[in-house]
């Protein structure tokens, strides 16, 4: 009897061990997870960058700090382009220790993303270092996967976090929309910015780019769109966009509540005046059914980025076959895109009038640009600034005339602030013509104070 | 109760005699479901409802409450179970209205506490009641039920008859315990009383009061309120809502009217009364309803131009004159039409354009006269419009008129369309007003056009002028005689005031056709101008030059400051151009923030563009359109000089241009004027139409079109006049509108019903 007892409480033992352990799976999901982080952490690079900023009328810098990864061997580093916009200065921190700075191979502002490259031009002779680098998914992810956020928010230390996909076609209403996100809960926050969004297997998915205050939700770049944009970067040194003017509303809009017949095409809200679709003729409440033989279909908002990006590829200068429904009609219509160019305009700050001006591009500033497609206007003015009183000059103006120099390119400006601004200047008082509002105002700066500075 | 015994007999009958007339009523409270409880009290109350006033005096001395006691007790056992109460449980209708059968504060307390409108009512049968008409519109009503005994039970009106004010109802289920009244007419013998539930504010009680002469009735020629002797004679001051009865109790006669003709007979047993069923009823009303609406009441809409402003008088700049109004024309013989709004001669003076929706057509009207004595005017319509009808004119009777059935039409403006609620009623009485002026008071309060049942006019509602007045003052509207209306007409010029008219000679504004701003002292010294600006505080700088305006053609220039205009005659003063007197808006028109402006402050959203209806504008009217002027200025190069021009009228602008609103929609739309053009850079080929307003929960707004939005097309046709959108959206269903904000369009998708 007691033998019995005994092999039995053997055996119930050896079950309890069994599972006790219960968590085989537990530990494989572990060892996976250590893995793909061990895999991707070394290729985690800490960038901190010196960029001006001319915002408040000053020209001050600041340090914008953030994360990158590597994904060559010779040193290329993807990140955001927030991270390195009017960047004076890149330099990067790798995990291992070593630092180097960086230069700026590409970056797009509509994507948010940009390719750096560490300068490694060192000491002739030695060889060439090598860099520890991550790869890119084979596989695009899919809702549910277990995905880690990895960056480098202070320095030295790597820091992950996990979550899953949460949405692999996320559509976020914003200018420049050439592709959806991927939407996380693993936590993005501002210090691992541009770092990589890595699956099980050790495999980049997305770029971090965007989180949500609260927490609980972030959004990536989806790893194809990284791959697209980083060739495009190599070769162009930026994204370089063909412009083609159209905007476009999706077959089935839930948000406006309008919903259009048939299950192809794409509906044109409207065309932009002056652009290449103007030109060819194209009118608002068209459907674009085909590009160069290519049919286009978006049914919801998600399908939009997806079009947006078939035409931004498009070959700028060569005439592309665009297949339109106007009523009952097919036509194909010849339209030559552009390159989009420059999505903001450059901006100068004028420190002794307390101001900073910016170029007026239509794509970041369309409202000022519908009443002068070639001006500055005032960005910013700093707190403390004498020669700007109140409703003198507001932000938002567009200077049209300062003294008796008529202004159109931010050149102009710096011509005609370069000669008020001289301390050998007798105008003490300067006449600016600004447009506000549509309707043009005169406006007095005293420089009185300035000038003798 | 069984009280009587033949002790009390004989000294009712000894009481009774003594009794000539009545000044002393009984009464005694009713327990009844639905009633109120309180103690019987007898009550000696003098009414005049009996109407031989001097016997009265001479009786009262001699009567006894104690007798009116006994005969209400005597009234009461005979005739309590005939008698209900009926619930009269009210809503608001669909269109949003209140019952207008009492005044509102009556009946929304009764419907905001759930409780009903209360009545007594007589029994004909186990199921059939009738009871005093007091014009609830059925569609006001969300159930009736009738109470005897503290039981319920739900009814239905069945029909009316208008000529005895009475109402007949029936409920679903015959009322248990109820005694079904039997009428024996008037004998000529032996004393009669009237017998009613009343409401004394707390309780319902019972009362018993002597009904006048044994025979029965009064018979009177003539009520002190009517003005000629009516054509038939009539019976008045007839008890109402009552029961008449012999010495024991039994009745002779049910009456609800104050008034009753004299070839009917007061005791003609109800249900021998010709009765119109309710769905009849109805449908005639609606038939009048339908035709006076689609053939006879039209939208007018009338455009003024704008007004000079008094330079003396300190404007407060909130308050913008009139410059556009829509109206209600009832269209009467010969395509005239009558406006009922009073318009003071000023405004007249200003009339610039009228025009009569009749249906979808548009068409121009003509200024034919304002009445002197009235608040209205003709307007003659200038082209044969076809499936219009006016409404018959014919002289009526007016005091025979009193308390017969009438139909009130309420009107309300849907757009451009006239929507009409139609309400039953009577003429309570008749009156001369003011100035002579003959009209009838209703049951029911409110503007309203009065038909008599046969679809004849017989009032028209119209303000008295009382030229001591100022605006301010708003005079009530009167139902004026449709009689007077006839004279007004007949009488043609001489009852048109002469001066009240549209002026052809009229000081329209002015305008230079500028953009400016004020000067200030920097710029002053800047420019070293200050001895010519006062220091800054004279100057108006030009920032813009309308092309085509006065000042193009003056060659004036941007940067020019304007310092005086002398008008060249001498007839007024010159204009100093004072900062002070001409402050601009310098701000910019938050276009980005416009979508989260809740929509009911829509219509509070200034405009972009600084408006042209401004004190320059006004002060330059003042010196007068077509005079020629002087300015004197100073150039770009501070050369002071002169130029002379003519002052123009202004061409439109956006305050007094042609609107429309479509009610389908929501949408208010104006075309472009001048400065809308400019303010937009809207080149001149390209239609588009302004969004005015939105109106809040309309689909417009639901689909997300705010104000200031523009209209560019709609399902591909290019609209660019309030007509051409009207045209595009005739046929309803779906429309695609192409709307513009500022640089982005979209497509906005509206599902109208038509």
């Amino acid at each position: 009897m007691k033998i019995y007892f005994a092999i039995l409480a053997l055996l119930v033992s050896a079950v309890s061990l069994f599972t006790g352990c219960a968590g085989v799976d537990d530990v494989g999901f572990e060892n996976t997870v250590q893995q793909a982080k061990d895999k991707v952490f070394p290729a985690v690079v800490y960038i901190r960058v010196l960029r001006e900023n001319k915002e408040s009328g000053k020209d001050i810098s600041g340090t914008v700090s953030g994360s990158g990864v590597l994904i060559s061997p010779d040193g290329e580093i993807v990140t955001n382009w927030h991270v390195v916009d009017k960047a004076i200065n890149i330099r990067c921190l790798l995990s291992d220790g070593r630092h180097y700075e960086a230069e700026l191979i590409g970056s797009d502002k509509d994507i948010d993303l940009a390719l750096i490259k560490l300068k490694t031009a060192g000491t002739p002779g030695l060889k060439a270092p090598e860099f520890p680098f991550a790869d890119f998914a084979s596989i695009p992810a899919k809702e549910g996967d277990f995905v880690m956020a990895m960056g480098a928010p202070w320095g030295l230390s790597r820091s992950v976090t996990i979550g899953i996909i949460s949405s692999a076609n996320r559509y976020l209403e914003r200018e420049g929309n050439y592709s959806l996100w991927y939407q996380t809960d693993a936590a993005i926050f501002p210090g691992n910015s541009g770092g990589p969004l890595v699956n099980t297997r050790g495999e980049i998915v997305g770029i971090n780019t965007l989180g949500v205050i609260t927490g609980g939700m972030g959004f990536s770049i989806p790893s194809p769109t990284v791959e697209l944009l980083v060739g495009r970067f190599r070769e162009y040194r930026q994204a370089n966009w063909a412009w083609v003017g159209l905007e476009l509303q999706p077959l089935h809009d839930f948000n406006r509540n309008i919903y259009f017949d048939g299950d192809s095409g794409v509906i044109i809200a409207g065309v932009e005046p002056g652009s290449p679709a103007e030109t060819a003729g194209i009118k608002a409440r068209d459907r674009l059914m085909a590009v160069n033989g290519t049919a286009v279909t978006a049914m919801t908002e998600e399908d939009i980025p997806a079009v947006n990006r078939m035409l931004g590829l498009l070959e700028f200068g060569r005439k592309a076959d665009l297949t339109v429904k106007r009523g009952n009609e097919m036509l194909n219509i010849a339209l030559t895109p552009v390159a989009k160019g420059k999505v903001e305009g450059e901006s100068l700050a004028l420190k002794k009038w307390g101001i900073t001006v910016k170029a007026i591009n239509r794509f970041a500033d369309p409202n000022l640009y519908y009443y002068c497609p070639e001006g500055v206007f005032v960005l910013g003015a700093d707190q403390g600034n004498t020669v700007v009183r109140h409703d003198g000059l507001q932000v938002g103006d567009i200077i049209l005339e300062a003294g008796k120099h008529k202004i159109r390119t931010l050149a102009d400006m710096k011509k005609a602030y370069d000669e008020l601004a001289a301390a050998s200047s007798r105008d003490r008082l300067v006449i600016v013509k600004v447009m506000r509002n549509g309707v043009e105002l005169r406006t007095v700066l005293d420089f009185s104070d300035v000038n003798n500075q | 109760m069984q009280q009587k015994n033949s002790k009390y007999s004989v000294i009712l009958v000894f009481f009774l005699t003594l009794v000539l007339s009545g000044a002393v009523s009984a009464g005694e409270t009713n327990i009844q479901s639905g009633g109120k409880e309180a103690a019987s009290a007898p009550a000696a109350a003098s009414s005049g409802e009996a109407g031989n006033k001097t016997a009265a005096k001479a009786e009262e001395n001699m009567f006894d409450p104690g007798i009116m006691v006994k005969q209400n007790r005597i009234n009461i056992e005979k005739n309590a179970d005939s008698i209900v109460l009926v619930d009269f449980y009210l809503k608001i209708n669909d269109r949003g209205s209140y019952p207008r059968f009492r005044n509102w504060h009556y009946v929304d307390s009764l419907i905001a506490d759930g409780l009903p409108h209360q009545q007594p009512a007589f029994a004909l049968k186990k199921d059939l009641f009738v009871l005093q008409d007091v014009f609830i519109n059925p569609e006001f009503l969300s159930r009736v039920e009738v109470k005897f005994r503290d039981k319920s039970y739900p009814a239905e009106i069945t029909g009316y008859s208008p000529s005895r004010r009475a109402v007949f109802i029936r409920t679903a289920k015959p009322v248990e315990g109820i005694e079904p009244l039997v009428f024996k007419p008037f004998s000529g013998k032996g004393k009669y009383y009237i017998f009613q539930l009343r409401d004394d504010g707390k309780n319902w009680t019972w009362w018993t009061m002597p009904f006048s002469a044994p025979a029965g009735y009064i018979l009177s020629g003539r009520s002190q309120e009517s003005i000629n002797s009516p054509a038939t004679p009539y019976y008045s001051n007839l008890p109402t809502d009552v029961l008449i009865v012999d010495e024991n109790g039994t009745a002779a006669a049910l009456n609800f009217t104050i008034r009753l003709k004299s070839s009917e007979k007061l005791d003609l047993p109800p249900d021998k009364w010709p009765v119109i069923p309710a769905p009849e009823l109805a449908a005639s009303g609606q038939k009048l309803l339908k035709n006076a609406v689609e053939k006879s009441l039209f939208v007018v809409k009338l455009n003024f131009h704008q007004p000079r402003r008094n330079p003396n008088v300190n404007n407060n700049s909130n308050e913008r004159p009139v410059v556009f109004m829509e109206s209600i024309g009832i269209l009467l013989k010969d395509g005239l039409l009558l406006v009922p709004e009073e318009l003071s001669r000023s405004e007249t003076a200003r009339l610039d354009k009228i025009t009569v929706m009749c249906g979808s057509r548009a068409v121009p009207g003509e200024f034919a006269g304002s009445f002197r004595d009235f608040g209205g005017f003709l307007v003659k319509l200038t082209e044969k419009v076809p499936g219009v009808e006016p409404l018959k004119l014919e002289k009526h009777d007016f005091p025979s008129l009193i308390d017969s059935p009438v139909n009130l039409l309420y009107l309300k403006r849907s757009g451009e369309k006239v929507d009409a609620e139609l309400e039953r009623n009577a003429v309570r009485g008749v009156m001369l007003g003011r100035k002579n002026a003959r009209m009838a008071t209703y049951y029911a309060d409110g503007s309203c056009i009065g038909f008599d049942d046969k679809g004849r006019l017989i009032t028209v509602p119209l303000k008295i002028r009382d030229y001591r007045q100022t605006r301010q003052n708003n005079t009530r509207v009167h139902n004026v005689a449709v009689n007077e209306l006839l004279e007004l007409l007949d009488a043609g010029g001489k009852s048109f005031d002469p001066g009240n008219v549209p002026s052809q000679n009229w000081r329209r504004t002015a305008y230079l056709g500028i953009l400016y701003q004020p000067m200030t002292r920097k710029m002053a010294e800047a420019r070293s101008i200050m001895q010519y600006t006062n220091n800054g505080a004279t100057g108006l700088e030009i920032t813009y030059v309308y092309p085509g305006g006065p000042a193009e053609r003056a060659r004036l220039k941007s940067g020019d400051v304007l310092l005086r205009i002398i008008p060249e005659d001498g007839s007024s003063a010159k204009l100093e151009m004072e900062v002070s007197r001409y402050p601009v808006n310098l701000r910019t028109f938050p276009w980005n923030m416009l979508d989260r402006v809740p929509e009911q402050y829509f219509d509070k959203i200034r405009t972009p563009w600084s408006s042209e209806q401004n004190r320059f504008n006004s002060d330059l009217s003042n010196l007068g359109v077509g005079k020629t002027v002087k300015v004197v200025y100073l150039d770009n190069k501070n050369i002071l000089k002169e130029v002379s021009l003519k002052i123009e009228a202004s061409p439109e602008i956006f305050e007094n241009a042609e609107s429309y609103e479509d009610t389908a929609s929501g949408l208010t739309l104006r075309p472009e004027t001048f400065e809308v053009k400019h303010y937009f850079r809207s080149a001149g080929g390209e239609k588009s139409l302004i969004i005015a307003n939105v109106r809040p929960g309309s689909p417009a707004s639901i689909a997300g079109i705010k104000p200031y939005e523009r209209l560019i097309s709609v399902n591909g046709t290019a609209v660019g006049t309030p007509e051409e959108y009207r045209k595009a959206v005739a046929q309803g269903g779906e429309l695609r509108l192409e709307i513009k904000r500022l640089a982005e369009s979209r497509v906005v998708r509206l599902e109208i019903k038509k």
